[in-house]
C-alpha cells in the first residue's frame, strides 16, 4: 500500500479507533494521535481546492445509516485516502438496506476516494456511491457485502442529474457481490467515462458494467482490462452500453453462465474481449465476434 | 499548519509528509535486524537499535493498528517448530527492505517448522522464504481471513532441502480474501505438491502475477475443495512435473476466473482446469517441443 502523494493542502486525520478520536477540529484532526472521529465532519472543515486530504487511519469504521448526501462545494478537490490492508483498510458499512441508504456526492467536483471499503450490511441498500460530481476518481476501492445482503446498484454515475459525473475514473477496484445484485458499476448519462483495471466478482442480474439502454450515452466512455465473473445467466450481463455510446471496449476477459452473448458495445471500438461461459472448462473467445 | 508527526517516522513543519517510501502509516514502525538488534523492551523504534527478531517484534503490535514491522536488508531468521513465526496480531504488515541477496530471509530448518499467519489483515511482503530442511510440509500456514503475501520469494537452500507446500490456505473459510501477488518461487524438489493449496473451502482469493517455477505434482496452483469467487490471473508458471491438469488445478464447483497465464509442463496435453470457473487468455505449452503455447483450455 502506498499513498504517494505530496501535498500543499491541509490534512485531516480520522479514526474512530483511536482512544483520543474527537469531532472537534480546535483540538483533533492535524495528527493521529488526536484524530477526528468521523468523516462526515471531517468534509465539513476542508477547503474547496485547496489540495486538502482527509487521510483515514487503519481500522476507522463507521456506518451508513440512511443516506449520506455531500453538497458543499468545500468538498471539492479533496483527496480522501484509507490507510491500511484487508480488514484494517478503513471501512463504512450500510446498516439500514433498502432505497435510503446510500452515500451521495452531489455537487462536488475532483474529489479523488482511495484505499475505502464499502461494505453492505443490511439487504439492498440502494447504492455505494451515488455519484453527481464531475471529474471524481475511485481506486483502488474495495465493494463487499454480506453473503445475502447485496446492493440494489453498487455504483451509480450521474445518479440524478444528466451529465453529473463527466470525467469519472474508477480504476483497480475490486468487487466482490455474491448476493444477487442489480449493476455493479451503473452509467447513467455521463461522457469521458474511463473504467479499467476493476476485478468484478459476483452476481450483478442486470449487468455488471453497463447502463439504462435506452436512455443514457456515454461519449466518449473507456472500459479496459477489466475482469468480470458474473453468476448470472443472463444475455449481455457483462458489459452492455447505449448503442449510442461512443469510446473503446477492449482487453476485458468476462463470464456469465449465459450460452452466448457477454458484450454489446454497438457504436463503439471493441476489441480484445474474451467471454467464457462458468461452467464448461473451455476458454473464452473473442467477444463479440469478428466478421 | 501545525506539526505533522509519524510515530518514530517522520516529522515535518509546513509540507505534509505522508509517509516514507514503503512505509506509510499511522501506526507504530518497529525496525528489525539480526545482524546487530536486540529483542527488548526498550528497542525497536529506529534503524539504530532494532530489534532481533520478527518473532519478537510482533509481540510488540498493537492489533488493527497499521503497524509494521520493517526488516532491515540482510536481516535472516530461523524458524524450527511448527509455529516457530507467529503473525498472530491483526493488521500488521512484516515488510522486509532491500533487494536481491540483501532481501531479509526467513529459514525453515525442520520439516515441521512453519509460519503460521493466526490474525487477520497480516500483510508480509518483499521476505525471502528458505526450505532448509527435507520436505518441510507448509512455509506459510494462513489461518485468518484477508492475509496478503505480495513480492515474497521462496527457494530451497540445496537439494532435497524443499518445501512441500510454499502457501497453505488452511482450515475452511478461515482463509478468505487471500491475496498472492507478485512473488517468485524457485522450488525444483520432485516431492513438492503446491505452491499455493485450497485444500478447503475459501472465498475471494487472488492469485495473481506471480512467477512459479518448480516441480509441483499435484498443481501449481490447486484447489481441492470449492473456492468460490477467486481469481487466477497472469501467473507464469513452469512446471517440470508430467501429469495432467497440475499447473492450474480448480475443483469442479470452484467460481470466478482463470485469465491471462501462462503455463508449461512436460504433460502432453492438459495444464488447467476450472469447470465452474471464467477462463479466457490462459496459454499452455509443453516444455520439451519448442513450440509456443496454445489456449488452453481449448475454445469451441
Amino acid at each position: 500500500m502506498s499513498v504517494p502523494y505530496v501535498h500543499t493542502g491541509n490534512v485531516l486525520f480520522v479514526g474512530n479507533s483511536s482512544a483520543n478520536a474527537a469531532d472537534n477540529i480546535s483540538t483533533n484532526g492535524g495528527s493521529a494521535d488526536k484524530p477526528l472521529s468521523t468523516l462526515i465532519y471531517a468534509l465539513t472543515k476542508t477547503t474547496a481546492n485547496n489540495g486538502d486530504v482527509v487521510l483515514l487511519m487503519p481500522g476507522h469504521a463507521e456506518d451508513v445509516a440512511l443516506d449520506w448526501t455531500f453538497t458543499s462545494s468545500s468538498i471539492s478537490g479533496v483527496k480522501i485516502i484509507g490507510i491500511g490492508e484487508g480488514d484494517a483498510r478503513p471501512k463504512f458499512s450500510y446498516t439500514t438496506g433498502g432505497a435510503t441508504n446510500f452515500v451521495w456526492f452531489n455537487g462536488p467536483s475532483g474529489v479523488l476516494l482511495e484505499n475505502l471499503r464499502f461494505h453492505s450490511a443490511s439487504s439492498d441498500p440502494l447504492a455505494a456511491l451515488y455519484i453527481d460530481g464531475a471529474n471524481f476518481t475511485i481506486r483502488h476501492c474495495f465493494f463487499t457485502e454480506d453473503t445475502s445482503n447485496g446492493w440494489d446498484n453498487v455504483i451509480v454515475t450521474s445518479a440524478e442529474v444528466a451529465n453529473g459525473a463527466d470525467g469519472i475514473v474508477i480504476e483497480d477496484c475490486y468487487f466482490w457481490n455474491p448476493d444477487t445484485n442489480g449493476e455493479c458499476i451503473s452509467v447513467n448519462h455521463t461522457d469521458n467515462v474511463t473504467i479499467r483495471n476493476n476485478l468484478l466478482m459476483g452476481h450483478n442480474q442486470a449487468r455488471a458494467i453497463g447502463m439504462d439502454t435506452t436512455s443514457s450515452v456515454s461519449t466518449p466512455i473507456f472500459i479496459l482490462d477489466n475482469i468480470i465473473y458474473n453468476a448470472a445467466s443472463v444475455a449481455n450481463s457483462c458489459i452492455r452500453l447505449n448503442a449510442s455510446s461512443t469510446g473503446f471496449v477492449a482487453r476485458n476477459l468476462v463470464s456469465n453462465a449465459h450460452a452466448t452473448d457477454k458484450i454489446t458495445a454497438t457504436a463503439c471500438g471493441i476489441a480484445q474481449n474474451f467471454a467464457s461461459v462458468n461452467a464448461d472448462d473451455e476458454s473464452g473467445i473473442l467477444e463479440p465476434v469478428a466478421t | 499548519m501545525g506539526l505533522t508527526n509519524f510515530p518514530n517516522g517522520l516529522t515535518s513543519f509546513g509540507v505534509p509528509i505522508l509517509g516514507a517510501g514503503a512505509v506509510v502509516t499511522t501506526g507504530n514502525v518497529f525496525f528489525v535486524d539480526s545482524g546487530v538488534g536486540v529483542d527488548g523492551i526498550s528497542g525497536g523504534s529506529s534503524p539504530s537499535s532494532p530489534f532481533a527478531t520478527i518473532d519478537y517484534a510482533v509481540g510488540r503490535c498493537t492489533a488493527n493498528n497499521g503497524d509494521f514491522i520493517v526488516a532491515m536488508p540482510g536481516h535472516a531468521e530461523t524458524v524450527s517448530a511448527a509455529g516457530g513465526l507467529a503473525l498472530d496480531v491483526a493488521g500488521i504488515t512484516v515488510l522486509g527492505l532491500g533487494s536481491g541477496s540483501d532481501i531479509p530471509t526467513v529459514t525453515l530448518d525442520a520439516a515441521a517448522a512453519d509460519v503460521d499467519v493466526d490474525a487477520a489483515s497480516v500483510t508480509i511482503e518483499n521476505v525471502k522464504f528458505v526450505s532448509a530442511a527435507e520436505d518441510v510440509a507448509v512455509c506459510i500456514d494462513v489461518n485468518a481471513d484477508w492475509c496478503t503475501i505480495r513480492k515474497c520469494h521462496f527457494v530451497e537452500s540445496a537439494a532435497d532441502r524443499n518445501f512441500l507446500i510454499c502457501v497453505l490456505a488452511g482450515t475452511a473459510n478461515q482463509s478468505d480474501h487471500l491475496v498472492v501477488e507478485d512473488c517468485h518461487a524457485v522450488c525444483d524438489d520432485a516431492s513438492n505438491t503446491h505452491f499455493v493449496s485450497f485444500p478447503n473451502a475459501q472465498d475471494a482469493c487472488i492469485v495473481r502475477n506471480n512467477i512459479l517455477m518448480g516441480d509441483w505434482t499435484t498443481a501449481t496452483i490447486g484447489a481441492a475443495s470449492a473456492v468460490t469467487l477467486t481469481a487466477i490471473l497472469n501467473n507464469i508458471i513452469f512446471n517440470t512435473d508430467n501429469a495432467a491438469d497440475n499447473c492450474i488445478n480448480m475443483h469442479a464447483s470452484s467460481t470466478g476466473f482463470v485469465g491471462g497465464n501462462l503455463v508449461s509442463n512436460a504433460h502432453a496435453s492438459q495444464k488447467i482446469t476450472a469447470t465452474a470457473m471464467g477462463i479466457a487468455e490462459n496459454y499452455a505449452s509443453v516444455n520439451a517441443d519448442d513450440e509456443s503455447g496454445i489456449l488452453e483450455p481449448v475454445a469451441t
